[in-house]
């Protein structure tokens, strides 16, 4: 009997530690989950929103793009009330219509950060209607509860000085982000660390742009 | 029609050697003009002997 | 004595001394070839004049390698220098053309796109007229051309070129330039002839894919990079993303402007179901602020005054004492293809193009672009070709 309840114990003491040690060790970052139907659009207009794109295909992560969606055609919901791509405006449906039939609300919205006054002048914007038009989009999707994840796969090249384009756009939309998604080139200053402890939202660093397709079959699939 | 104009230029370029030889010839006087009649056939030589 | 004619005599005599060596150098660089060894890949040689008559018995036609598959599959073009003083292209295509092995599907390749440009040099620049590569047998040479074609195939020069079909006015040495002259024309200029030629070959073969290899300026944003229209630019990302994941070079996507005509980017996009690209690597040779443009500076990219800018960062590509040496650029060319390639055939399985033998990036760095040539005196006389 006493045997036993010091085996008992014994393995009580073993079980406690155990727990202790895996609850003591650094958990790796929690990858949050996001729900489809996804709408992918970019914040700045440079060409990394098909790098995004191409992150979703290559994960198997059906999704809506548009360059410049309004409120009204985020609110018309899947298949983007059937407009058609023209100069300046881009439109791909690649949802699952089947699950997510025309209509359907978005339920997570990925900005793909990065500035480009080629892209914006193509579409006919201006710094500061790109501003606003993102401002506009991020409110709408906090509103109705629509998960935000800002990427930036730019590097170097699609960041600058305090007040630049690149700069603009990043506080226009990584501060209001459920997710912040960034390769290391891209954050070599920390600007992206700072943003998530600040407001306290969970950031996933990786070393190339392609690390992110597992990241999305984790978060979506 | 381009090849006609084409060798309408190596007629007209042929032309201006021409003259410029002779002005090279007929000149008395000007050592300076007879060294710059032989720069501007340069390119002109050139071109219809098919170098440059 | 007849003083005029005596000083008329000695100007003569002076001139010809100037004019007859100078005009043998350049008599003799249009007129020298390369000569080149057909590799086991290759099925078929034939010339562009092949897919369009017009080019028949001038200095613009020019040798097409095809290295055929057993296995039915994808189609690809690679075309090198488009534009003559960008050559590291035209070295990638001759390391294909002497070492790839198809295995599915068929590869063109046009090693010297601008014939007439590769046999002339600009004018003022003081271009070298050759360069060497180093081989394990010795030192393999190759003409230095010229961005545009020579004036002695396509003279004269118009006012102002007006390009076909869309009428968009460009400069008037843009009429010689084969990468403003697509899609061309069967009765047009002679440039315009061969870029026709080239559309001919792209439609008639139904190909796939289309690479143009050029090289640009440090001080230039679009370098080191892949140009791509809309059709064609995801498939240029996904292999951007790709080297640099794997081979660890950036080589990052620029749209192709649609607004811009006359590039093979943008034309043969919108005139043939081909995904074009065009392939941009640094080419410190062709920046404006450099020291003379020698022949060292052409193969190893290394210059003072580049290396100040960039300390100043004006360069667009990372610039430091290594410089930009030609197995780097070559190198690139290379991985970007067969990337290009690979991304394409897993796409689309069954319009794949595989093919093996050809070195990769690090590969080429290591090893250096001479490492790949077969010496010609080694070959088959049948098997060589001159470029």
């Amino acid at each position: 009997m006493k045997h036993r309840l010091s085996l008992t114990s014994l393995i009580l003491v073993i079980f406690i530690l155990l727990t202790l040690q895996i609850f003591s060790q650094n958990p790796a970052p929690e990858i949050p989950k996001a729900q489809l139907p996804v709408l992918i659009t970019s914040a700045g207009q440079s060409p990394d929103v098909t790098t995004v794109n191409i992150i979703a295909e290559e994960a198997g992560v059906p999704y809506d793009y548009c360059d410049v969606p309004t409120v009204d055609l985020v609110k018309a919901g899947v298949g983007l009330a059937d407009k058609e791509s023209g100069p300046g405006f881009h439109v791909e449906i690649h949802s699952d219509l089947e699950k997510h039939p025309k209509g359907t609300a978005y339920k997570t919205m990925i900005f793909a950060i990065g500035a480009s006054l080629k892209g914006m002048g193509a579409s006919g914007l201006t710094v500061e209607s790109e501003l606003k038009r993102l401002q506009s989009l991020i409110d709408y999707c906090q509103k109705n509860n629509i998960f935000i994840i800002a990427i930036h796969v730019g590097g170097a090249s699609k960041r600058g000085a305090p007040g630049s384009d690149n700069e603009r756009m990043i506080d226009a939309v990584a501060p209001f982000a459920n997710l912040i998604i960034v390769t290391k080139d891209s954050n070599k200053d920390g600007r992206f660390d700072q943003i998530a402890q600040a407001k306290n939202i969970p950031l996933l660093q990786v070393d190339n742009a392609l690390e992110i397709v597992e990241i999305f079959k984790k978060i979506f699939l | 029609m381009i090849t006609i104009i084409m060798i309408v230029y190596y007629f007209i370029c042929a032309y201006l050697a021409g003259i410029l030889f002779w002005s090279f010839i007929k000149e008395k006087k000007s050592l300076n003009n007879l060294i710059l009649y032989l720069l501007v056939i340069f390119p002109l030589i050139l071109r219809l002997l098919r170098i440059k | 004595m007849n003083r005029p004619l005596t000083t008329k005599l000695i100007l003569l005599a002076v001139t010809c001394l100037i004019l007859i060596p100078g005009s043998i150098h350049l008599y003799q660089h249009r007129h020298f070839n390369t000569p080149i060894v057909q590799g086991p890949g290759v099925t078929q040689v034939v010339h562009l004049s092949h897919y369009f008559s017009g080019l028949k018995g001038t200095q613009a036609d020019t040798p097409v390698f095809i290295l055929q598959g057993k296995k039915p599959g994808g189609k690809i073009l690679i075309m090198a220098n488009t534009h003559s003083n960008e050559p590291a292209g035209m070295l990638a295509a001759v390391i294909f053309i002497e070492n790839a092995l198809v295995q599915q599907g068929t590869v063109y390749i046009i090693p010297v796109f601008n014939n007439s440009g590769s046999r002339t040099t600009k004018p003022g620049d003081g271009y070298p007229l050759y360069f060497e590569i180093k081989t394990p047998w010795g030192k393999r040479r190759f003409r230095m051309g010229n961005r545009n074609a020579s004036p002695l195939d396509q003279w004269p020069d118009p006012d102002v070129y007006i390009h076909y079909p869309d009428r968009q006015l460009l400069s008037f040495i843009d009429a010689r330039n084969t990468n403003r002259t697509w899609p061309g024309r069967p009765n047009g200029l002679l440039m315009e002839r061969v870029t026709y030629a080239a559309m001919e070959l792209l439609r008639q073969e139904k190909v796939d894919l289309a690479i143009d290899l050029h090289g640009a300026e440090t001080m230039f944003p679009v370098t080191n990079c892949i140009v791509a229209p809309e059709k064609s630019i995801k498939l240029a990302t996904l292999t951007s993303l790709t080297v640099k994941a794997l081979e660890g070079f950036d080589n990052h996507v620029e749209p192709s402007p649609s607004k811009f005509r006359g590039l093979s980017h943008r034309e043969i996009g919108d005139y043939s179901e081909t995904l074009p690209f065009l392939l941009e690597a640094p080419i410190p040779f062709l920046d404006q602020p450099t020291g003379p443009k020698t022949v060292e500076l052409l193969l190893e990219g290394k210059d003072p005054f580049l290396l100040r800018l960039a300390k100043k960062k004006k360069l667009f590509v990372p610039y430091d004492k290594t410089g930009w040496p030609m197995a780097k650029r070559v190198g690139q060319h290379c991985s970007v293809i067969l990337e290009l390639i690979r991304q394409y055939s897993r796409k689309n399985p069954e319009r794949a193009i595989k093919l093996t033998n050809v070195p990769r990036y690090r590969e080429v760095v290591a090893k250096g672009v001479g490492y790949f040539f077969r010496n010609p005196e080694k070959a088959d006389r049948e098997k060589i070709v001159d470029i």
